[in-house]
């Protein structure tokens, strides 16, 4: 998967495959294993780059503001997202504190951090050669940032206490479910593929 | 078109994927070279996949036992005192109404854990026999295990929110037991395996090259 020899390499099957010229939702797939080789997006990086910031407002938004708020027996006790991590600490669960603070609030918040310095200063990067090294970092960072996940486990929390709790969902919760779709833009955006196979068009 | 006989292949051409950026990086016959691009050591097949998926995955079979059968919470109010499994946090959601989320919290924290290291299993045992039965079929099984990995943290995410929002001292509080950090310990060592797993060691026994593994 790859361009610099105009080719593919499928990553599953190492079935060396031309580069397609995909228009706007066209997809290409491996001819043997049939897995995603590339698909054409439309976005310009200016989108994109307004998706990033956005994404980093919602970011902060979702660390800033309580995700949820309970009243049970007259008491009142909310949450922030780091907070929630830090609970796990005091309650004798340092590395589950850890794994969550990692997986819900830094991965995502790198993520997205990189997406802003790539979209930033694409051309000035290429040149420099440093953005093959950021698209690296901002893959494997993806893999470990699940915001997604940590919402539908709030949603879970929020079910269960239901019944027996007055709930109000915080801004946090709202800022949470409006940063999953912008990280799907990104990471749709921010791509090998996309980003090397000349940005004439970007 | 199954079988590799005439195709161009990465290891025929003297050509490696770097896994960090997708650059086609001319490899030869060494065992590893640098990626122009981003500078990530590019292997043509990762090393040694197949033992260290193996490790992750035996390492992972022999947690998901505590992750279940020890409480992954406790809570506790002024009426009851009570913990609380995996499974038993599934028996709650159905009982209160709730069954699409009693089903979604089933699925993601018992089935696809246990799926998931079967089905790797299954993978890494055929490629290390060098099978080269339906190797499309396997393919589709990785990348679905590689998909669906991740869901499984969703009820450690509740526990947590749990943990932080029921800590009315007097009244009740929920707090995490030892069972929940082995299960997040089962999750991520399944998701370590997925990702040291290399999909293309279903592939070389099909185009017969013996160079790589």
């Amino acid at each position: 998967m790859s361009d610099s020899i105009g080719a593919c390499l499928c990553p599953q099957c190492d079935v060396l495959v031309r580069a397609a010229d995909l228009s706007q939702d066209q997809l290409s797939a491996c001819p043997r294993c049939g897995v995603e080789l590339d698909r054409g997006t439309y976005a310009s990086r200016e989108a994109a780059l307004a998706v990033a910031a956005a994404a980093a407002e919602l970011w902060i938004l979702m660390n800033a503001f309580p995700l949820v708020a309970l009243t049970l027996g007259g008491e009142r006790r909310q949450t922030t997202l780091s907070g929630a991590a830090v609970a796990l600490g005091t309650h004798g669960m340092p590395l589950l504190a850890l794994l969550v603070a990692l997986t819900a609030i830094v991965a995502p918040g790198v993520e997205i951090g990189l997406a802003l310095y790539v979209l930033g200063r694409v051309d000035a990067l290429a040149r420099s050669g440093v953005l093959g090294r950021a698209v690296r970092w901002f893959r494997t960072v993806r893999r470990w940032s699940m915001v997604d996940v940590f919402m539908l486990g709030c949603l879970v929390s929020i079910v269960k206490l239901a019944n027996l709790a007055q709930l109000v969902v915080g801004p946090a919760l709202w800022a949470c479910a409006a940063l999953l779709p912008a990280l799907a833009f990104l990471n749709l955006y921010i791509r090998p593929q996309r980003l090397f196979g000349g940005f004439g068009d970007a | 078109m199954l079988d590799g006989s005439n195709l161009a292949l990465g290891q025929r051409t003297g050509l490696a994927l770097c896994r960090g950026c997708l650059e086609i990086c001319e490899i030869g016959d060494r065992a590893s070279t640098r990626c122009r691009r981003c500078g990530e050591l590019v292997h043509a097949r990762i090393p040694r996949s197949l033992e260290k998926t193996a490790a992750y995955l035996a390492a992972a079979a022999i947690l998901y036992v505590p992750a279940n059968v020890l409480p992954v919470m406790h809570s506790s109010s002024v009426l009851v005192q009570q913990d609380d499994t995996i499974l038993s946090g599934v028996v709650y959601l159905f009982g209160s109404g709730s069954w699409p989320l009693g089903l979604l919290v089933f699925v993601a924290s018992i089935m696809v854990p246990l799926l998931k290291i079967l089905s790797l299993g299954v993978l890494v045992w055929m490629s290390a026999r060098r099978s080269r039965e339906h190797p499309l079929a396997r393919t589709r099984l990785y990348r679905v295990v590689d998909f669906i990995g991740r869901w499984s943290l969703l009820d450690i995410y509740a526990v947590t929110m749990l943990v932080a929002l029921v800590r009315m001292d007097a009244v009740a509080s929920v707090q995490p037991r030892l069972g929940a950090l082995a299960f997040a310990a089962v999750v991520v060592l399944t998701l370590l395996a997925a990702q040291s797993f290399d999909p293309r060691a279903i592939w070389d026994p099909v185009d017969g090259d013996d160079r790589c593994l």
